[in-house]
């Protein structure tokens, strides 16, 4: 529920936040302090042209989950072609050399199967859902568009106003416009700055040409990783994606993504977003490290004290105490290619002022940072991450989500690595992360204002219509 | 036709068509437990948690029209403090287990669920059952809690999909419970009080007519001795639902304009249309299917953002539910081609009424229906979802089988009686929200 808000920002095409887990669980029932442990049951498999795939078997359903990701987002795109990744990744459902425009759905639904793809700042995946003899369908016809897609200019054009249509739909909303304003001037020079949808008028600068580049460069087997779980049997599944996977060449333009970091923020910074809102709006941000730092597992632990559950301190603070927010909260991302951002938010309540939910906000940081974290809150936030680290895994979809993302991020194994590493966290760790990272001159603050509008809903029968 | 042919082939060629039987897919156990509930267990022992859904015929169907919001205040203050517990034990309680107790209400029932490692199965059960049986509603909390439901509203009323779907539900429901948001007024809201909230726990809690169910880690037997432990005894007064006159269909359609400053607009054309249990629910879901709930492979889709770029997101559905049932179809695009979008739309309505669907169409829907099936069942969430549905329909815990055996039998005359009967133009009401200037509405 706390992650909505910032999922409506962020969900765009989907970048997951941070929600993390495990694999087939072992619970020691006798004890209650026995640690979870959360093994993944993983096959690695590198085919000879560099593609990976990661398989994960499950037979409580006689269906299959494959996820193809590519390790190509926003992140990648160059100045000016804003929006070429997930513009891209509309065009991969207009049809191949082989199979022609509208077939990709027609077969995969004729199968029973449902399929769709999303865009994240580090990734670009595509996904099907199906009965488990299907198999191959679906691995034949994303081997299929991985080197054959036929980008023709009617659809390209139609496509173009899509796109369009759906950056109105998640932008054109005051908290659409306010999350993407922020972090716009939370990031100097990293793209994470540019909304995953891309800037409208870079939209319309894209080209047949461009795009045709994009595709040849980043949709090279080495590039991509499989993600199959589900109803299958390793090997036959290894096979199948030989057969079709193995096959296709490495793209001769393909290079790694290169290393990007944002310059280190020198003052604090803040941006006023007016919008015809409801309400006002407030969020702070501040650059924290990633996995790949000492410091993530305790911000993880610091995310979820300050703004984890009911009882967090941001959600006593605001929500309850003072009822300056309908919702507060906070949110920081652990999977990431790079570092992100540290969020603190806070939905401001009918009648009350941003001011005040920001100092309430603030407060909070600096009493956590002066007189520490107890103890039993501490317990108490992690025996609720376990509990939704096991709750996580309570999906063939997501599991292949948390497994992709991990994979594109660095290494699938973070997350057999997550609860231990936070087990290692202590009180003292989580405010000294704090200390370092919540602090003013790595700040970004964000305000909404509503704008009043006097108005009126019109009612009216209509002339016509039959 | 290329496509077609290829398609063929490859359906053909690799893959046969499997005959699903429900017992392949989807199995639990059923049983009733003293005091009129009952209790449906699917055990799995996948993971060691296990999910649980107490749904409770307490919905905003069971208020009273000017107590618009009891239902929901109700449910909404049920965590907010028992006889033993006080808002913030129950607070720390649901952190430790992951969530804890969360509660919603509908408009036919109010539902209380959580997820819990098997090891916190006790806590958790003793948990739900003190507070659905023991709720104290203390003053304080009402005065919050109606403040953040207010507040709810008005964010809300940034979304233009909310705008229109409430002019939508206003139009054809009336001052129905299906015409009114589950939340109230502002104005309703303001007008409850505390012994509002007891009578109406008092009234409508209890063991008659609830569904209990348990998803994952628990044997029956297991959960039988969980419920019986808590909720033994559990009773409530009852009472009569209040009436509600659904208003006269209309004679041709109405149109609820909106304007906001936005650059795109977002339209929803609706009718009254069949409840879930109606006989010709199956043909409706199959029409729907091809006309707009298809995805892209629906002729409205096709039509609008395929062929025309006028899109993003444009479907249609039959919300057909126990007690009420409505057919509506959704869409947002810039304010410019709103008349186009709506020309469009309507044309596709028009053109399945008047000539139905073709042999290919009707089984391609079909193959879909059926086949996708077995895919829907991936996590505990949808498996208990399924199964609470088919409880409260009436159905049998074999349904899954007559639901695929009805939808194999649909034909094209069905279709297109379906299509007629229960998409109607003339009784429906199109709301539009969005820069009405710039749209140039033409209806």
């Amino acid at each position: 529920m706390r992650k909505i808000n910032k999922l409506y920002a962020l969900l765009i095409c989907a970048c997951l936040l941070l929600l993390f887990a495990g694999g087939a669980i072992v619970a020691d029932a006798k004890t209650e302090t026995a640690p979870l442990r959360v093994p993944w049951n993983v096959t690695e498999h590198k085919m000879k042209n560099g593609m990976r795939a990661l398989l994960l078997p499950d037979n409580s359903a006689p269906m299959v989950v494959m996820k193809v990701w590519y390790a190509v987002g926003s992140r990648d795109e160059q100045p000016g072609l804003t929006g070429i990744a997930h513009y891209l990744e509309h065009m991969m459902f207009r049809g191949t050399k082989k199979y022609g425009p509208k077939v990709f759905d027609k077969i995969i639904k004729k199968n029973g199967g449902s399929h769709n793809a999303f865009t994240g700042f580090d990734y670009t995946a595509y996904y099907e859902r199906i009965a488990s003899d299907r198999l191959e369908l679906i691995i034949e016809l994303e081997a299929d568009r991985m080197v054959n897609l036929q980008i023709e200019k009617a659809a390209f054009d139609a496509e173009k106003d899509v796109v369009h249509e759906e950056r109105r739909t998640r932008y054109d909303r005051p908290v659409g416009k306010f999350w993407e304003q922020l972090r716009a001037v939370a990031y100097t020079n990293h793209p994470y700055k540019n909304p995953i949808i891309g800037w409208p008028e870079d939209i319309d600068a894209i080209t047949i040409k461009d795009m045709e580049a994009f595709y040849k460069r980043y949709y090279s087997p080495e590039n991509a990783v499989a993600v199959l779980v589900g109803d299958f049997k390793v090997k036959e599944a290894i096979a199948l994606l030989e057969k079709h996977f193995g096959k296709i060449p490495k793209s001769p333009t393909f290079r790694k993504r290169p290393a990007l970091a944002e310059f280190p923020q020198k003052s604090e910074r803040r941006v006023y977003v007016r919008a015809d809102a409801q309400l006002p709006y407030m969020a702070i941000g501040y650059h924290a490290p990633n996995w790949k730092s000492e410091d993530a597992p305790a911000l993880v632990m610091l995310e979820a004290i300050l703004g984890g559950g009911e009882t967090s301190r941001l959600h006593q603070r605001l929500v309850r105490k003072d009822t300056l927010a309908l919702g507060a909260g906070s949110d920081y991302t652990y999977t990431s290619v790079d570092p992100m951002i540290f969020y603190l938010y806070a939905r401001v309540a009918p009648g009350k002022k941003a001011a005040d939910a920001e100092k309430a906000l603030l407060e909070e940081v600096e009493k956590l940072i002066e007189k520490g974290v107890g103890e039993e809150e501490f317990r108490r936030a992690l025996r609720s991450i376990e509990a939704n680290t096991v709750f996580a895994m309570d999906s063939h979809y997501y599991r292949a989500r948390l497994l992709g993302t991990a994979a594109i991020s660095g290494d699938w194994r973070l997350l057999e690595g997550y609860l231990p590493a936070l087990r290692k966290v202590t009180p003292a760790d989580v405010v000294r992360v704090a200390r370092k990272y919540l602090n003013h001159k790595n700040k970004t603050t964000a305000e909404l204002i509503p704008t009043k509008k006097k108005r009126r809903a019109k009612a009216a029968n209509s002339r016509g219509g039959s | 036709m290329r496509l077609r042919r290829i398609l063929w082939t490859l359906a053909a060629a690799i893959f046969v068509l499997p005959a699903l039987a429900s017992a392949d897919v989807i199995t639990y156990e059923r049983e009733e437990l003293p005091g009129g509930g009952v209790l449906l267990v699917k055990q799995s022992r996948q993971l060691p948690m296990v999910r649980i859904t107490v749904s409770i015929p307490a919905g905003a169907r069971h208020e009273a029209p000017e107590r618009a919001g009891l239902a929901n205040l109700t449910s909404a203050m049920i965590t907010r403090g028992t006889k033993t517990r006080s808002a913030s034990d129950i607070e720390k309680t649901n952190d430790s287990l992951g969530g804890g107790v969360g509660v919603e209400v509908g408009r036919a029932r109010a539902e209380a669920s959580m997820r819990v490692l098997t090891r916190d199965l006790e806590e958790g059960l003793s948990l739900l059952g003190d507070v659905l049986r023991n709720p104290v509603f203390p003053a304080e909390e009402i005065g919050k809690t109606k403040k953040r439901i207010v507040g709810g509203m008005r964010r809300q009323r940034e979304r233009p999909g909310h705008l229109a779907n409430k002019a939508l539900r206003k139009s054809l429901f009336g001052e129905t419970p299906y015409g009114r948001l589950v939340e109230g007024t502002e104005e309703s809201i303001k007008n409850l009080g505390r012994e509002d909230l007891v009578r109406f726990h008092r009234k409508w809690y209890g063991m008659k007519g609830s569904i209990f169910v348990f998803v994952g880690d628990v044997s029956l037997k297991r959960a039988r001795e969980l419920v019986l432990a808590r909720f033994k005894g559990w009773q409530a007064e009852g009472g009569k639902i209040p009436e509600a006159t659904t208003p006269k269909a209309t004679k041709k359609m109405q149109v609820v304009k909106i304007d906001r400053p936005l650059s795109q607009s977002t339209v929803i054309l609706g009718n009254r249309s069949l409840k879930r249990t109606h006989p010709d629910f199956y043909a409706a879901r199959v029409m729907n299917y091809i006309l707009g709930g298809g995805g892209f492979s629906s002729r409205i889709m096709n039509n609008l953002r395929e062929e025309k770029g006028l899109v993003y997101s444009v479907y249609s559905y039959f919300a057909a539910g126990r007690h009420a049932g409505h057919w509506r179809l959704i869409l947002q695009t810039k304010n410019k081609t709103v008349n186009e979008a709506i020309k469009e739309s309507i044309a596709e309505v028009k053109r399945i009424k008047e000539k139905g669907v073709s042999d290919q169409e009707l089984q391609d829907a079909k193959d879909f229906i059926t086949g996708n099936f077995a895919t829907r069942f991936g996590s505990s969430s949808r498996i208990a979802n399924y199964i609470l549905a088919v409880e409260i329909l009436g159905f049998s815990p074999g349904y899954a089988d007559e639901y695929l055996k009805k939808i194999r039998a649909v034909t094209k005359e069905q279709i297109l009686a379906a299509a007629r009967k229960h998409i109607k133009l003339d009784a429906s009401t199109l709301a539009v929200v969005g820069n009405l200037g710039e749209a140039k509405l033409a209806y």
